[in-house]
């Protein structure tokens, strides 16, 4: 049985299918229903409310009162949705109103693909594709989510609509740029550390922050943690803006817009945006793991943890399973930590979420980048 | 040697949604066609072992200029109605002529350097070729004169695009 | 690398499948029982005056002229990652002089208020605000 598993295993077509259907699987078809279930039972803990909690998980029900209740209301939701009726409204632009949440999810589910979600399994590395241009394939795919909503709130020919996409397109282009200037700062911070230089191959990011520590914290350089520090913070505001998220979900505020750039979406079309949304939430939130919190690895700390992360990186499939266990535990906590501001803070004017994006973070990033450059250049030797 | 057959279907599709870009009279859907041939090129930048210029291409091409376009045909947003007449026949006949002659300016001496070169064909370079750090390299060390005069270029087109955008709002 | 292209197609059409599917499984369960009432366009309960086709205020077209600007910024900013250890003072030059001139630019466009999102509003309710540039408007 072993043998047979190991054969089927040697081919790399089969080892890449298998890493397809683990990464849309159980980034995209799983880990989306628990964020919504997630999302509505903190949201009405932190509101004092009780939430959806009758819907219980087919055959396994609350397993005895160990699981909270509700787990399978995504699931309940995903057959109504299917069963609505789908009302697309007569002044509508069809192709482009099917287009639009296309666009939105099809993006942030391949942005996922270059992300190394574990170490290795047999020496097979647990990254969909090893890219040469690495990164810069997320950031380009990433670009091309803003068609999306330009086109959906277009297509439908309603104003609520339209403002709503309008708004989401302008704000995502302002945020992408304090986002695109962070991910070069610790790129270029991660490369001031290694003999071999600056790289865009984010496993070998996740292997250096193995090595000689995390991002966040200067890759080892302690001239760097201002710069860790601060470009993570500068990604993570930036990622809540262009995730839409509160306190930046100005395109989709209800007071004012309905629900923004899908007022005239229902049904399927609907679950699409929604899905969208979270995939680009978990994209973002496993961006900044790889980028900033050392991906699958644990914290070195100085070298003391060094051997556990020889250990993750050992090959055998307990070690790979427990590399992906920790890099999805850093996911998780990002999106709790994304989910609790959400219900925490309010909800900016778009003059303040222009001010932000223009005159406050890109300044920032924009220092961060000379900061991390100048202290490079120096800690690499000064002369050429 | 044939004919690549991804290379082959990219640039057919390049080709397609670029007439469709330019004989769309909506011109919302003209961005759609160009957002499909953006895509295209920068899949024909992959076969030719320039994966750098392919993301850069849909960063900045789809990212920004088609978003730009979009903006401004959003900001317009021409009714049906007050689309301008179909040109006439002739008209689109000396268009489409002129056009022919400006491939034609920079299609020749490309296939003529090309034979002088390496006898006809233009090879893809070899994966290092198309790399990020190729690219610095050259970026940053035999181009660095033009590379600084292009932030000029770009500097002037903020002040061109701001002064002309303040016009037609005023 | 011709083959984790590959796996990135593969990936492409299973998610593309995965949509279309869901959206034709939706086509053959859901009802379909369209009125003029329900199609109409959704907007505060009143009838809708206009088409939502309407013309878009100048801002964000100068929104995305600098975001265009700062994006080739980006693109070139990426090599210069992978090779400032080789250059080290030469590149660190080079790039500081080429971030300066577009500095130089985004700093005109901030002066000039091109950036504040309210400027006409403001102008109606209290009048230039102090420093605020002169429009012809």
């Amino acid at each position: 049985m072993h043998n047979l598993l190991e054969t089927v295993f040697s081919h790399p077509a089969v080892r890449g299918g298998a890493k397809i259907a683990f990464c849309i699987g159980f980034f995209v078809l799983a880990l989306v229903p628990l964020l919504v279930i997630l999302e509505r039972r903190i949201s009405a803990f932190m509101q004092n409310r009780v939430g959806p909690d009758r819907v219980n998980l087919p055959f396994i029900n609350r397993l005895g009162g160990i699981l909270p209740g509700g787990l399978a209301q995504p699931l309940a939701d995903a057959i109504k949705l299917l069963f609505k009726e789908d009302i697309i409204p007569s002044g509508a632009d069809k192709f482009l109103y099917l287009a639009g949440p296309v666009l939105v999810l099809v993006p942030p589910a391949l942005g996922m693909i270059v992300i190394p979600f574990g170490s290795n399994i047999g020496g097979e590395p647990l990254q969909v594709a090893h890219l040469g241009v690495g990164i810069l394939f997320t950031m380009s795919v990433l670009s091309v989510a803003v068609y999306g909503l330009a086109f959906g709130g277009w297509a439908s020919n309603n104003k609520w609509s339209l403002i709503g996409g309008m708004r989401a397109s302008a704000q995502l282009v302002s945020y992408e740029l304090s986002l695109g200037l962070s991910i070069l700062a610790v790129l270029m911070l991660s490369g001031a550390m290694d003999p071999k230089g600056g790289t865009v191959d984010p496993r070998e990011l996740v292997q250096r922050q193995a090595d000689h520590g995390w991002n966040i914290f200067g890759g080892g350089n302690p001239w760097l943690l201002p710069a860790g520090l601060g470009g993570f913070l500068l990604f993570f505001i930036s990622a809540l803006a262009e995730n839409n998220r509160l306190p930046f979900d100005l395109p989709e505020c209800e007071a004012e817009l309905v629900g923004g750039y899908h007022t005239e979406y229902s049904s399927m079309k609907f679950s699409l945006f929604m899905m969208g949304e979270f995939v680009g939430m978990i994209l973002m939130c496993s961006l900044m793991v790889t980028l900033f919190l050392g991906g699958w690895s644990l914290p070195p700390l100085f070298g003391a943890l060094n051997g556990a992360n020889e250990w993750l990186a050992g090959g055998s499939i307990l070690q790979g399973l427990v590399s992906v266990g920790i890099f999805v535990s850093k996911v998780m906590v990002l999106l709790l930590l994304y989910i609790a501001i959400r219900w925490t803070l309010p909800r900016f004017k778009y003059t303040q979420l222009m001010d932000l994006g223009w005159k406050r973070l890109l300044p920032l990033a924009l220092a961060n980048i000379a900061y991390v450059a100048v202290v490079g250049v120096a800690a690499s030797g000064g002369q050429p | 040697m044939g004919i690549d057959p991804v290379f082959a279907l990219a640039a057919a599709v390049s080709v397609v949604s670029g007439l469709m870009t330019v004989t769309r009279r909506n011109p919302v859907y003209s961005a759609v066609w160009m957002l499909a041939c953006f895509i295209a090129l920068a899949v024909v930048y992959l076969r030719l072992d320039a994966p750098f210029l392919a993301a850069m291409h849909v960063l900045v091409y789809t990212g920004a200029i088609l978003v730009l376009f979009l903006f401004v045909i959003m900001l317009l947003n021409l009714k049906p109605e007050e689309f301008p007449p179909e040109p006439s026949l002739p008209a689109k006949g000396v268009c489409a002529l002129l056009c022919l002659g400006l491939f034609g300016l920079l299609a020749v001496p490309m296939w003529f350097a090309a034979v002088e070169l390496q006898g006809g064909t233009i090879d893809a370079k070899g994966p290092a070729f198309g790399g990020v750090e190729y690219v610095g390299e050259a970026l940053f060390g035999p181009y660095a004169l033009p590379f600084e005069l292009m932030s000029v270029l770009i500097m002037v087109a903020i002040f061109g695009g701001v002064v002309l955008a303040r016009r037609k709002a005023a | 690398m011709l083959f984790e292209w590959a796996n990135v197609l593969v990936y492409l059409l299973v998610s593309i499948f995965f949509i279309l599917g869901s959206l034709t499984l939706g086509r053959i369960l859901r009802p379909h029982r369209p009125t003029p009432e329900k199609l109409s366009t959704y907007e505060c309960g009143e009838e809708a005056i206009g088409t939502a086709w309407i013309q878009f205020n100048v801002r964000f077209y100068i929104i995305a002229l600098i975001f265009l600007i700062f994006d080739v910024e980006i693109a070139v900013l990426f090599p210069w990652t992978t090779i400032f250890k080789e250059f080290k003072l030469l590149a660190l030059l080079e790039i500081l002089l080429f971030v300066g001139i577009l500095v130089v630019g985004f700093a005109y466009v901030w002066v000039k208020g091109d950036l504040e999102w309210l400027k006409s509003i403001g102008e109606v309710k209290t009048g230039p605000a102090p420093g605020a540039p002169e429009r012809a408007d």
